[in-house]
């Protein structure tokens, strides 16, 4: 069957870097219905951070008659419209919808309306699914950048913006970070305005969110001779390898990093001494590879023992960042020992 | 102006998925891309199936797709229902064709042709229940997996039917099965999805309209309600009592309220009844009817901004979109998405209890307000 996994609509995955851009104006070219199911996640986990505005989204509202008619006189309308706002950029995303009557959106896009326009293919089912769309709209907006000099700091790349804990994430990143004495750069794309996107290209490595997001990274390779590590820290040993390669893809020295980490997680897995030897249980179907590894690893340093008759604990997807994102998932584990 | 800003309402799509879904024994299948599964499913809380049609599937045609779904979901429920989201209904499917002589029910409900009521009302149309007209008690309807007061109203509606002397019948359509027998009458806890099944008696929300219910319900039951008027009396009393000391040392609060029309209406005499409130309007997520009131269309962010901005009520009832636009305002939830807050109990907005945490609630964000500033805030 058919059934959908994990993987969302394009149109989310697009929708979450574009709105992302607080200067930008972004219209879903398709019926309202699919920007009402967007705007709801989006405004839901706004809240869930403190953020009480909304972004600019507009939808071209689709109806019946634009369907038999075609969509692209709305469309047009909408986004002289939105560029009457003088927003920093339009960026446009098309729909199922959109796709299938063949309105030409790309060429609409390349007109002249006195704003930036951004054309992200985003047609539901017709150009992948959410990671697909997230991956076009970084590339699509990483165009508006142009070459420049670097400063050895780093760029961030495709943080997972609907993520309950992106904030958590990003927090230890920089805790990481901070201890080999590198900055970062930009976050692409999260909380930044239009005029921000112009750095893009200042920093000396790119880090992706995770390795799928490869394609992005080899683009601004291409484009700005960055280099780029494929993953943010994920898992014990894997944070300290972490360091290392960031130390040596910036030319640092990470001997003192890895040695201050690397206390930490050991005090980390003092505090959790009495989960060692208690029976646990784990859904691995749904677990990623990645994750799998990871938590094997945690397992085998804790001494748990796994299997049926075990208490359930919850293996999160993805796996959480770098040493304090196991700190607060080994706090979820014990309190499911201990209930 | 073409567009809608940030569309605050969900398509018929949605509607029809909310009604099928909340029908236990029916398997409910989303023929369309993954984008149209995600919302409903989240948002449901409840197993739903998808197609997940895809490039291919459109150019070469997803019957065999649909098929390959019923199939696997053969024996898993007691009968499927497949909504036709807006691609295959571009592309002209015939789906029915497709399927043959299985007994699946196939609804067209593609996201443009209407909003989230449209698809709601046309789902409850499409499926008829065996026993319809033959079991004891009084149907319940206005039951949306969508609202986040459906839970509580399911239950305070049965709580206060048995105090009339009844019994509460088929819940439509959170919980009711595919072999329920339903009763010949039925009472409403949201006016807005009304299920057409059985003859109407009346709506739950405001005590004027629960009388109305009540006798309504005597009349063709020939139940005596004691214990339900009593209830009624009682709860009137105290929210009485409760309004005039909180109107003894403030200003009746200047509100504007926002979700579906008629449900608001009865809130909004609820509030000018008890409060003798000032109601700026009422912002519609559906086709609103005739009003006493200011009414209009709220399905825009954009617009529903200028409002708060040109009006600034102190007052506002809605969902969390207006919560966020009305940060200086005390605000009550009634209307879905309520984000933002933990919701464990199952709360009313429909009956005697519901009238009454709706007044407590109003009541605490106001006093709140006053008291802490502009940023009082209430909810379930």
């Amino acid at each position: 069957m058919n059934s959908p996994g994990n993987d969302g609509c394009t149109l989310t995955g697009a929708l979450a870097v574009a709105a992302e851009v607080r200067d930008a104006v972004t219209i879903i070219h398709g019926p309202a219905g699919c920007a009402h199911h967007n705007v709801s996640l989006l405004h839901a986990v706004n809240l869930s951070r403190g953020r009480m505005g909304m972004p600019r989204i507009l939808s071209s509202d689709l109806t019946e008659e634009d369907v038999i008619f075609g969509g692209e006189p709305v469309l047009e309308e909408t986004i002289r419209s939105a560029a009457r706002g003088r927003p920093g950029v339009v960026v446009v995303l098309s729909t199922c919808v959109a796709g299938t009557i063949g309105d030409d959106v790309a060429a609409l896009c390349r007109e002249d309306y006195g704003v930036p326009v951004v054309h992200v293919p985003a047609a539901g089912f017709m150009d992948g699914g959410f990671h697909d769309g997230t991956l076009q709209a970084l590339i699509a907006l990483g165009g508006m950048a142009q070459k420049t000099g670097t400063d050895g700091s780093v760029n961030l790349i495709g943080e997972k913006s609907l993520e309950f804990e992106v904030e958590e994430h990003y927090r230890e990143l920089r805790r990481l970070l901070d201890l080999l004495g590198v900055q970062v750069n930009l976050r692409f794309v999260h909380d930044i305005r239009t005029a921000d996107i112009g750095r893009l290209g200042r920093a000396s490595l790119n880090i992706l969110r995770e390795p799928a997001l490869a394609p992005a990274g080899d683009a601004f390779r291409a484009r700005f001779d960055t280099p780029c590590l494929d993953t943010f820290p994920i898992g014990m040993s894997g944070t300290l390898i972490f360091l290392e390669k960031v130390g040596d893809l910036l030319d640092r020295d990470s001997s003192a990093a890895i040695t201050y980490e690397t206390r930490y997680q050991h005090e980390v897995l003092d505090r959790f001494e009495g989960l060692r030897g208690q029976k646990v249980r784990l859904d691995t179907a749904s677990c990623p590879p990645g994750n799998d590894a990871c938590t094997r690893e945690l397992l085998e340093i804790l001494d748990l023992d796994t299997g049926p008759g075990g208490c359930p604990v919850p293996l999160p997807d993805p796996f959480p960042v770098g040493t304090t994102g196991i700190l607060r998932l080994l706090h979820r584990w014990r309190r499911c020992v201990h209930a | 102006m073409p567009e809608c800003a940030s569309p605050l309402w969900p398509c018929a799509l949605t509607g029809a998925a909310t009604c099928f879904a909340g029908i236990e024994g029916m398997g409910v299948i989303i023929h369309g891309s993954t984008g149209c599964y995600f919302y409903p499913a989240t948002a449901l809380h409840r197993p739903i199936h998808c197609t997940s049609i895809t490039g291919k599937d459109v150019i070469f045609g997803a019957e065999e797709t649909l098929l390959r779904t019923v199939e696997e979901l053969d024996g898993r429920y007691g009968r499927l229902a497949v909504l036709c989201s807006c691609v295959p209904s571009i592309t002209g499917e015939d789906v029915a064709k497709a399927l043959g002589d299985r007994d699946v029910l196939v609804l067209e409900s593609p996201g443009f042709s209407g909003d989230f009521e449209s698809g709601y009302l046309a789902a409850a149309g499409a499926i008829d229940f065996p026993g319809d007209g033959t079991a004891p008690g009084i149907n319940v309807d206005g039951l949306s997996l969508l609202d986040p007061f459906w839970r509580g109203n399911a239950i305070e509606a049965g709580r206060l039917l048995t105090m009339a002397g009844t019994a509460p019948a088929a819940p439509f359509f959170c919980g009711v099965s595919l072999t329920s027998s339903s009763s010949p009458w039925t009472v409403g806890a949201n006016p807005d999805i009304p299920s057409g099944k059985g003859a109407y008696l009346g709506m739950l929300i405001g005590f004027p309209a629960m009388k109305q219910a009540f006798r309504a319900i005597e009349d063709a039951t020939k139940c005596e309600g004691g214990e339900v008027w009593e209830e009624i009396a009682g709860s009137e009393e105290r929210i009485d009592a409760a309004c005039d000391r909180f109107l003894r040392r403030h200003e009746p609060p200047r509100a504007a309220l926002f979700g579906q029309h008629r449900t608001m209406e009865a809130i909004a005499g609820m509030l000018v009844r008890f409060l003798d409130a000032d109601i700026l309007g009422i912002g519609s997520r559906n086709t609103p009817g005739t009003s006493r009131f200011r009414v209009f269309s709220a399905r825009d962010y954009a617009l529903e901004e200028q409002f708060l901005e040109e009006e600034a009520p102190d007052l506002v009832l809605g969902s969390s979109f207006e919560q966020a636009l009305s940060p200086s305002a005390a605000f009550v939830g009634v209307t879905h998405p309520i984000r933002g807050r933990v919701r464990l109990t199952a709360r009313p907005l429909a009956g005697v209890q519901g009238a009454c945490a709706l007044v407590e609630d109003v009541l605490n964000a106001c006093m709140d307000r006053e008291s802490c500033g502009p940023s009082g805030t209430a909810g379930p």
